[in-house]
């Protein structure tokens, strides 16, 4: 390797190991202090956030929350892989639909919030009114006003804007497929569904595995949009999830407390990376 | 890997460390501005930057403040001043905001606060008024109630651009005169509050409801300042044992069960709109009343609607002769860039022409005593402005907006009320808003009964 290549990949990694492993670092070190309050304070307290943390109903409820998110992945993957089947038809227009499906993942999750929040509107919203004018009023519900929907109105809008980035990813898995094979196998004439079976979703292997990993962060993330949706977690608190409260604990200033909860998200997000990066190294 | 490549990658971890630390330093302190507060004062031709950040993004906020900026360019039009907002209103994202900035000692000129427990969130990081407050004569020309909520100590802070006042019901006129409803025409009882509205219940046509609370989309506030007007309208002691944090579930228990009625008359969609959207529906004539602070005035105002014509309003039940007090102000931190422009700032828009200009548009009451009662063109703010300068009113400091609580406290009740209005479990509430503000860590006595 060269030595301008190397001074740039070091120079990468030090900002990467200051400015994101060291700022988590940083974090988990504030987990296992008392710190409330406007001045930083550095008394240890060993585990006792922690413990604090496994007997808040809160934290359990936000950690249960987050974990239903992950429903959002296959959905995603179940929307985005129809549409890309339906995209590799070689259609007329293809290209542009494949552009109108794509724009919501270009959205920020500000914007989704804002846009589906007035979607949702249980009385004027563009959700329930198209909902009464077919006939399914009964479906009309108060979508992110009441607990038992709230979070179906925030899965239904982060559905909505992941489900173009997997028709994107499923879509070049499917332009992956050798054309040949496909010819070759209906030739002998096996079924589109044998086809799919033993020939395009071996292919697709990979691509839903990186979408599902990807998929998996961008939930674990998801605050912007539940925030600005839900009016910061309500009702009460049953859109409540761990970003939800990190940010909860640091506008009321216990930071430590905070720390800690944050670190719980960041473990969970290693628990999806390291398995992945190590699958990934072993393959190769 | 070769020796000679770990040693580079050291030292560059190294610098980069150095780097980020000395940049982090380095804009801590600025050199503090040069001459007495007069001098500062005086130079209309000061130039320089000034970054001002505030929670005015909706509506009559937004417009009030964009006042108060053309104030202050008018002033000093050599200045550059940059406005950030911090939404959410009622203060409630600015501390967790400002102080790692401060921390970082990267402080804008001023940033906007609330007196009582919210300024003294930031202690340590504020330069003191006093001099500005003298130069200014703002002792002088404020009444008693507004020096001993903005002093800290034995010092002043922060300086008041506007008050408010949170115990007010608003009604529509149209809806209550086509459903044969007469309105109050002054101070009314809870028992005649909910007479009024269970007669507009039965009377008004359906899909019209008697009452908003505007929680949702970005102001989950206005659930808790419902809740503070009803309080201190049972009982003011109650409303003082709260903020002193030694209020007792047996006292809440009242509050929550008329919280619980207000509720009733509420409708199930709250959640979907905030304040300014909910008085959308007052204005619209979808709700007949809407309790809230005075700056709905300030909306209607600014759409064209007249006080007393379109619009009434009568004192929040229970609270006649009180004032539910929000006072909004800015601060300077020590370290800001520019501390000569935040001070400059701070001075403008106690000018009696800014004040004059303000708060007719905000919705709000000038502070001060020298800005003439004709700026104001509605019985409403004559009468608020009069009971503001007025010492046998009794005034209650906000809790939902920062000055009456710790921050903690109030960022801990929040979820607690919501709570409460989404399940409406009066003893598991009163337990656990006792459990909150009993927690916390009070500094400020306050005396508000005697």
């Amino acid at each position: 390797m060269r030595k301008s290549t190397l001074l740039v990949f070091l120079l990468i990694f030090a900002l990467a190991m200051v400015f994101i492993y060291g700022m988590i670092g940083w974090n988990v070190f504030v987990s296992f202090t008392g710190w409330t309050g406007g001045t930083p304070s550095y008394n240890l307290v060993g585990l006792s956030n922690y413990t604090k943390l496994v007997h808040d109903p809160l934290f359990w409820g936000s950690f249960l929350r987050t974990l239903l998110l992950f429903s959002v992945i296959p959905i995603s993957l179940g929307i985005g892989l129809f549409l890309a089947i339906l995209l590799n038809q070689n259609v007329k227009g293809a290209r542009i639909f494949m552009i109108i499906y794509l724009m919501p993942f270009a959205f920020s999750l500000v914007v989704t919030g804002v846009v589906w929040g007035r979607m949702f509107a249980p009385s004027n919203g563009a959700v329930n009114t198209i909902l009464r004018a077919i006939g399914l009023g009964a479906l009309a519900s108060g979508w992110y006003t009441e607990s038992s929907t709230v979070m179906l109105s925030v899965i239904i809008a982060t559905v909505w804007q992941f489900s173009g980035y997997c028709m994107l990813i499923l879509l070049a898995g499917l332009k992956s497929v050798s054309k040949k094979k496909i010819d070759a196998a209906r030739s002998k004439g096996a079924s589109t569904l044998r086809i799919y079976r033993d020939l395009v979703f071996p292919r697709l292997a990979i691509p839903i595995l990186t979408a599902v990993v990807v998929l998996m962060i961008f939930t674990l993330k998801t605050f912007d949009l539940i925030w600005v949706m839900t009016s910061q977690g309500q009702p009460g608190t049953s859109a409540y999830t761990l970003p939800v409260m990190v940010v909860v604990q640091a506008r009321g200033l216990f930071i430590a407390y905070g720390a800690a909860a944050g670190n719980v998200l960041v473990a969970l997000v290693l628990l999806i990376i390291i398995p992945y990066l190590y699958w990934i190294y072993r393959k190769r | 890997m070769k020796m000679s490549y770990v040693a580079v990658g050291v030292v560059v971890i190294i610098v980069v460390v150095a780097v980020a630390a000395l940049s982090l330093r380095s804009s801590g302190t600025s050199p503090p501005p040069t001459g007495n507060i007069e001098n500062i004062i005086t130079d209309h031709q000061a130039g320089g930057s000034l970054t001002v950040n505030h929670w005015w993004t909706i509506d009559v906020e937004e417009q009030g403040f964009n006042v108060a900026k053309n104030g202050m360019e008018n002033q000093y039009p050599n200045v550059a001043f940059s406005a950030v907002p911090v939404p959410g209103g009622s203060g409630g994202a600015m501390p967790s905001f400002m102080l790692p900035s401060l921390q970082a000692g990267n402080a804008p000129e001023s940033f906007q606060s609330h007196p009582g427990y919210e300024v003294a969130t930031y202690t340590g990081y504020l330069r003191s008024l006093d001099d500005l407050w003298a130069y200014d004569n703002l002792e002088q020309r404020t009444p008693e109630i507004i020096r001993d909520l903005c002093k800290s100590g034995d010092n002043y802070f922060i300086a008041p651009i506007g008050v408010h006042r949170t115990n007010v019901v608003w009604y529509n006129k149209q809806l209550f005169q086509s459903a044969g409803v007469t309105p109050p025409s002054g101070p009314i009882s809870f028992d005649q509050f909910w007479a009024l509205c269970d007669e507009l219940k039965s009377k008004l046509p359906s899909g019209k409801n008697v009452l908003d609370l505007g929680d949702g989309l970005g102001t989950p506030w206005a659930a808790t300042q419902v809740f503070e007007t009803i309080m201190a309208g049972l009982d003011l002691k109650t409303y003082q044992d709260f903020i002193n944090g030694v209020v007792t579930e047996n006292q809440l228990i009242p509050v929550l069960d008329n919280f619980k009625k207000f509720l009733s008359y509420v409708p199930s969609d709250h959640l979907a709109r905030n304040w300014a959207e909910a008085c959308g529906q007052l204005f619209i004539n979808n709700t007949a009343m809407f309790m809230h602070g005075d700056w709905v005035k300030g909306y209607f105002n600014n759409r064209g609607r007249s006080y007393g014509v379109q619009y009434g309003s009568f004192p929040a039940p229970g609270t006649s002769g009180m004032f539910g007090l929000v006072v909004d102000g800015f601060v300077v931190p020590k370290q800001a860039g520019n501390v000569g422009n935040g001070l400059r700032w701070v001075h403008s828009y106690t000018t009696v022409d800014t004040q004059s200009a303000f708060n007719p548009v905000k919705g709000s009451v000038s502070p001060y005593d020298d800005v003439p009662l004709t700026i104001y063109d509605d019985d409403y703010s004559m009468e608020a402005e009069q009971s503001l300068q007025n010492a046998s009113t009794k005034f209650y400091p906000s809790i939902t907006h920062g000055s009456a609580v710790p921050i903690a406290v109030l960022t801990g009740l929040h979820p607690k009320i919501s709570q409460f209005v989404l399940d409406k479990d009066v003893g598991a509430a009163a337990r656990d808003i006792v459990n909150t503000v009993n927690g916390g860590t009070y500094t400020i006595p306050w005396d508000i009964t005697s």
